[in-house]
C-alpha cells in the first residue's frame, strides 16, 4: 500500500552547536494493505518524524514515497487534499487533539463539512453511527473537550478520522498518557475497527509490549535510523541488532 | 515496632466543590518503614497523588483533611504551618509529578539545585555548594553532572529532568520521599534506569519510600508492598510479589489482565465520579463476581485465605523475615474473603 524509498530528513539548527541534527536517515520499508506496523525506539529517535514525513505533513529532504504505486512525494498541498481523507493520523496527546473551545460534536464534523462530503444532517447521522462503534454516548456530544476522560477523547478522535472513511492510519503513542485499564480499552477498540473498516496502521510506541500485541512486523528506530524491521514475534525471541536486544531485555527485565 | 517510620490512620480528604463534595481519599491506612518502598498504584483519579500530598500537607486550603499521620511519634496533622515546614523537604520530601512543569524555566538546573541544597544545609560557600550540586547529579547517574548545572530545563529531556528533580528530593537527606509517577512519560530504557535509581536510593540512605505510580511493572519489581487504590480507598495492600501472584480483589485481577504483558483484556465500564460514589462496595458496577449484599453494604479490609499457605511458600527476600510477617498482611476490601 504505501511504499518508502530513502526517505530522510535533517533539521538544521545553529542556536546550540551550530550543526544539525539528522532525525531520519534514508530509511526505505513498505507497509502492506491490512497489515499493522509496529514503530518502537527511544523519545527523539525519529518515529514520529519518519511519520509525519510519509504523511507529506512536513517535508522531506528527499526520497520517495509510493502511495497505491503513485509517487506522492511530488505532490503540491492541493494534490494531497484528497488523499488526506485516506490518510490520516491520530496524536498521543488527548488534551491537545480537540479544539477546546468547540464541542465534541462540532469537532467530529469538521473533517467531513471541510471535505465537503456531506451536509450536515448526513454527517450528524454518519456520527452518532460511529459513536455506536467507538463506544460513546450521544448525550456527550454537545460537552467541551475538557468535561471528559482522556479515554474518551481518544475514542472521539478515533470516530473523527472515521468519519472520512481512511485507508491508512498512523498512530502515534495513541494510548501512553492513559491509564492501562483504558489503555486496554481503545487498543481492543482499535483492533476491532482495523478488522470492521479494514484498515492499515503504523502503530508508533515505545511500549515494546504494546507494540508485539498490536502489530505484526515491528520496526525499531534508534538514532533516526531503522536498525531493524521483522515480524514482531521474531524481534521478541531473536533480537538481532545490540539496541533491539537492549529494548527487548529491558521488558524482560520486568517480566521475571 | 522500631523500623516503622510512619503510621497513616484512618486518612480522609475531602474537597468543597461545585459539583458536591469529592471524597479523595476515604480511610486510607498504611506503614511506611524505613529502607521499604510502598508502592501505591490506581488509576487517574483514584486519589493517590491527594493522598501522597496530603502526607506534606501540600493540599490546596480548601481540601478538609481527618484521620492520622504519625510521623516518627507526632502527627503531622497537629503541627503548626512552621513547625511543618521543618519537616518538609527536610524529613519529608516529595518528588513532584510532572518533570516539565516543576522545575523553573529560566533557571540554570545549578542554581536550582544550590537553593535546595542551601534551604537545608544553610550557608556554605559556592564551591561547596557547587560539588554538592554535581554530586547529587552524580548519583543520579547523570552524564558530566558538572556541565548540566550550567543547562536549563528545556536542554534537557523528561528523563534528565526526572533525574534532577529526584537529585532536589534528596538535597536534605531526607528519610521518607514521596516520589509522584516517577516513570511517567518515560520510554523503557529510561524508566528502568530511573526506578533503579530510586531502589538504590531507599536501599542505601534507609530512608522510606511512597512511590506513587500507574505502571504495574514497575510497582511489582521495585516494591516491597503494595496498596491498589480505587475511587479513594485502598481496596488491597499485600506484600507486592504476593498481590501481583494472587490478587484478590476483582478489580486488581481486572487491572493486571489489562497490561500489555497479560493480554489486555480491559475492565468493562468506567470508575465512579468521586462526587457521587456508590454506598456500598465502590467497584460492584464493574464486578464480575458481585453479589447483592456489595451494593448496599461497604466491605471491610478481609485477610486472605491463603494467607497460612503462601507463608511458609514464600521466601524471606534479602535475608531477613520479611516475606512472613508482611505476607499476613495480605489483605483485600471484598466480601468474597468475608
Amino acid at each position: 500500500m504505501l511504499e518508502i524509498i530513502e526517505l530522510h530528513k535533517r533539521y538544521r539548527s545553529n542556536w546550540l552547536t551550530g550543526r544539525g541534527h539528522q532525525a531520519v536517515e534514508p530509511a526505505t520499508f513498505h507497509i502492506a494493505e491490512g497489515e499493522s506496523l509496529g514503530l518502537v525506539g527511544e523519545s527523539g529517535s525519529g518515529k514520529s518524524t519518519l511519520a509525519r514525513l510519509l504523511l507529506k505533513l512536513i517535508s522531506a529532504d528527499g526520497g520517495r514515497i509510493l502511495y497505491k504505486g503513485t509517487d506522492i512525494s511530488g505532490y503540491s498541498l492541493k494534490q494531497m487534499r484528497p488523499l488526506r481523507r485516506e490518510l490520516q493520523i491520530m496524536f498521543q496527546h488527548p488534551h491537545s487533539a480537540l479544539n477546546p473551545r468547540r464541542t465534541l460534536l462540532d469537532s467530529l464534523l469538521e473533517p467531513v463539512l471541510l471535505h465537503r462530503i456531506m451536509n450536515k444532517a448526513a454527517a450528524r447521522e454518519k456520527a452518532l453511527a460511529l459513536l455506536d462503534v467507538v463506544g460513546i454516548r450521544a448525550e456527550l456530544l454537545p460537552r467541551y473537550p475538557h468535561q471528559i476522560s482522556g479515554g474518551q477523547i481518544q475514542r472521539i478522535v478515533i470516530a473523527r478520522a472515521l468519519m472520512l472513511e481512511p485507508k491508512f492510519l498512523v498512530l502515534d503513542e495513541p494510548t501512553s498518557m492513559l491509564d492501562v485499564s483504558v489503555q486496554a480499552q481503545v487498543t481492543q477498540l482499535l483492533q476491532r475497527i482495523r478488522k470492521e473498516f479494514g484498515l492499515t496502521y503504523l502503530f508508533i510506541s515505545h511500549d515494546l509490549e504494546l507494540v508485539r500485541h498490536m502489530c505484526d512486523r515491528i520496526g525499531v528506530m534508534k538514532e533516526g535510523r531503522i536498525v531493524e524491521l521483522d515480524e514482531s514475534e521474531r524481534i521478541m525471541e531473536r533480537p538481532q541488532h545490540p539496541y533491539t536486544k537492549q529494548l527487548v531485555n529491558a521488558f524482560q527485565a520486568f517480566k521475571q | 515496632m522500631s523500623d516503622t517510620l510512619m503510621v497513616i490512620k484512618q486518612l480522609d480528604v475531602s474537597f468543597q466543590t461545585r459539583e458536591g463534595l469529592v471524597q479523595a481519599v476515604d480511610g486510607a491506612t498504611l506503614e511506611l518503614k524505613h529502607g521499604r518502598i510502598f508502592g501505591l498504584i490506581g488509576e487517574t483519579g483514584s486519589g493517590k497523588s491527594v493522598l501522597g500530598l496530603s502526607l506534606v500537607r501540600l493540599l490546596p486550603a480548601h481540601a478538609s483533611v481527618s484521620g492520622s499521620l504519625l510521623y516518627k511519634g507526632k502527627d503531622l496533622l497537629q503541627l503548626s504551618p512552621k513547625e511543618m515546614r521543618q519537616i518538609r523537604g527536610r524529613e519529608i520530601a516529595l518528588i513532584p509529578q510532572n518533570p516539565a512543569s516543576s522545575l523553573n524555566p529560566v533557571m540554570t538546573l545549578g542554581s536550582q539545585l544550590r537553593e535546595a541544597i542551601r534551604a537545608y544545609a544553610g550557608r556554605t560557600g559556592s564551591k561547596r555548594l557547587n560539588a554538592q550540586a554535581a554530586g547529587l547529579l552524580h548519583a543520579m547517574n547523570m552524564p558530566d553532572a558538572e556541565q548540566q548545572l550550567r543547562r536549563y530545563p528545556f536542554q534537557l529531556s523528561g528523563g534528565m529532568k526526572q533525574r534532577v528533580l529526584a537529585a532536589m528530593g534528596l538535597a536534605g537527606s531526607p528519610s521518607l520521599l514521596i516520589a509522584d509517577e516517577p516513570t511517567k512519560g518515560l520510554d523503557a530504557l529510561i524508566r528502568v534506569q530511573v526506578t533503579e535509581m530510586l531502589a538504590n536510593m531507599a536501599r542505601r540512605t534507609g530512608a522510606a519510600l511512597l512511590l506513587i505510580t500507574h505502571d504495574l511493572d514497575v510497582a511489582r519489581v521495585l516494591c516491597d508492598e503494595v496498596g491498589v487504590m480505587y475511587a479513594g480507598q485502598i481496596i488491597e495492600q499485600g506484600p507486592a510479589k504476593e498481590l501481583f501472584a494472587q490478587p484478590m480483589h476483582p478489580y486488581t485481577r481486572g487491572l493486571i489482565a489489562s497490561m500489555p504483558s497479560r493480554g489486555m483484556i480491559p475492565i468493562a465500564g468506567t470508575a465512579p465520579s468521586l462526587t457521587d460514589r456508590p454506598a456500598g462496595c465502590k467497584f460492584y458496577d464493574r464486578c464480575g463476581s458481585a453479589m447483592p449484599r456489595c451494593e448496599a453494604e461497604q466491605p471491610d479490609l478481609y485477610k486472605s485465605a491463603h494467607t497460612e499457605i503462601t507463608n511458609k511458600e514464600t521466601e524471606p527476600i534479602d535475608g531477613t523475615a520479611k516475606g512472613q510477617q508482611a505476607a499476613a498482611k495480605h489483605k483485600a476490601r471484598c466480601f468474597l474473603y468475608a
